[in-house]
């Protein structure tokens, strides 16, 4: 085989490890978004951050009191760590398309995301945690 | 006739030398270390203000071609990979700990089951493109291996891959091309390294 057919049979393998890293991200992408156990935060239209029950449990060891553990962090806590701080208005979207839409005053630490053990996370009062404002959250969209 | 005299001569002597490690000798062992201890240092000291994944290719990449390059012989990658993913275990590079040394042993493992398939003909730009990109990408793959084996959640992972695989590829290739030009210009000065 001469040296050219190596190296364009080189090109062909290259381009197609980075077809399959784009087919890859896709379907993951896809599959994760489609099992809420993933929150995607828009902000101007624009994906801001993704959030895992994984990642809200580090953020409630780190930065909520001992008691409230059972419970998981404010959704205001969530929404900084996605390094969102100015906001006027803020869309909670669930995986039954159901939504809620609160606006600066309505948000404050007592409106929490309740982190389920399947992994999906639910948005409650944390008087009452026991009646999901919006079950399994999709989507967090922020307008300013 | 002189020639192939010295070649006789040339060719006792390596077989009087042995073999240290894998089809290599004393001296390419010490060599490919230290192209491993150029990697590993560069690595930790160079930051390139690239702002991109995997711009560190770009000279990791481009070294380990050129060890390969100019220790024409099975095992040297892989000697250059043990040698740096040591080093960078042992200087604390990385978030991946322990692990880290699989990033630097895969692609020096690769290239030296790549670099036969084109004759070692690591001097030709398209040929080195290639296996700096080839290498490159198989960084990103132990990446996400280790990301697996680590639990992270598979979307985290695959976030922005294809921009990240297509980053990978082009640092790589753009290293290989340099390392190509520099073993180019070395290997008529190094004609005893063989």
């Amino acid at each position: 085989m001469k040296d050219k057919k190596r190296v364009i049979i080189g090109i062909i393998l290259v381009f197609i490890i980075i077809g399959s890293a784009c087919l890859i991200e896709s379907i993951t992408t896809k599959q994760g978004l489609g099992s809420a156990k993933i929150v995607k935060i828009t902000e101007k239209g624009k994906v801001a951050a993704y959030i895992s029950t994984d990642i809200l449990k580090q953020l409630v060891k780190q930065d909520v009191d001992e008691d409230d553990l059972s419970f998981g962090p404010p959704l205001q806590l969530a929404m900084h760590a996605a390094g969102v701080s100015e906001f006027t208005k803020v869309e909670v979207k669930g995986e039954d398309e159901s939504h809620i839409i609160l606006n600066k005053k309505d948000i404050s630490d007592d409106l929490i995301i309740y982190l389920a053990g399947n992994g999906t996370m639910n948005l409650c009062r944390k008087e009452n945690s026991s009646n999901f404002l919006i079950k399994e959250i999709k989507e967090i969209i922020i307008s300013n | 006739m002189a020639l192939k005299d010295l070649k006789q001569l040339d060719e006792s002597n390596s077989s009087e030398q042995g073999q240290f490690m894998f089809k290599l000798g004393l001296s390419d062992v010490l060599r490919a270390t230290m192209f491993g201890t150029i990697i590993a240092v560069t690595n930790d000291i160079l930051r390139l203000p690239l702002h991109m994944p995997g711009h560190s290719s770009l000279y990791w990449m481009g070294i380990l071609l050129i060890g390969k390059g100019l220790i024409k012989k099975f095992g040297s990658g892989i000697t250059i990979g043990i040698v740096s993913g040591i080093l960078a275990v042992v200087l604390g590079m990385g978030k991946e700990g322990v692990f880290v040394f699989f990033k630097y042993f895969i692609p020096g493992l690769l290239i030296d089951f790549l670099v036969p398939f084109f004759r070692y003909k690591l001097e030709s730009i398209g040929v080195a493109a290639v296996c700096g990109a080839l290498a490159s990408l198989s960084k990103l793959a132990v990446n996400i291996i280790l990301g697996i084996i680590l639990n992270v959640p598979m979307l985290f992972l695959t976030l922005g891959l294809g921009y990240t695989a297509i980053a990978h590829a082009l640092y790589g290739a753009i290293g290989g091309v340099l390392a190509a030009i520099i073993i180019k210009r070395l290997k008529p000065r190094l004609s005893n390294w063989e």
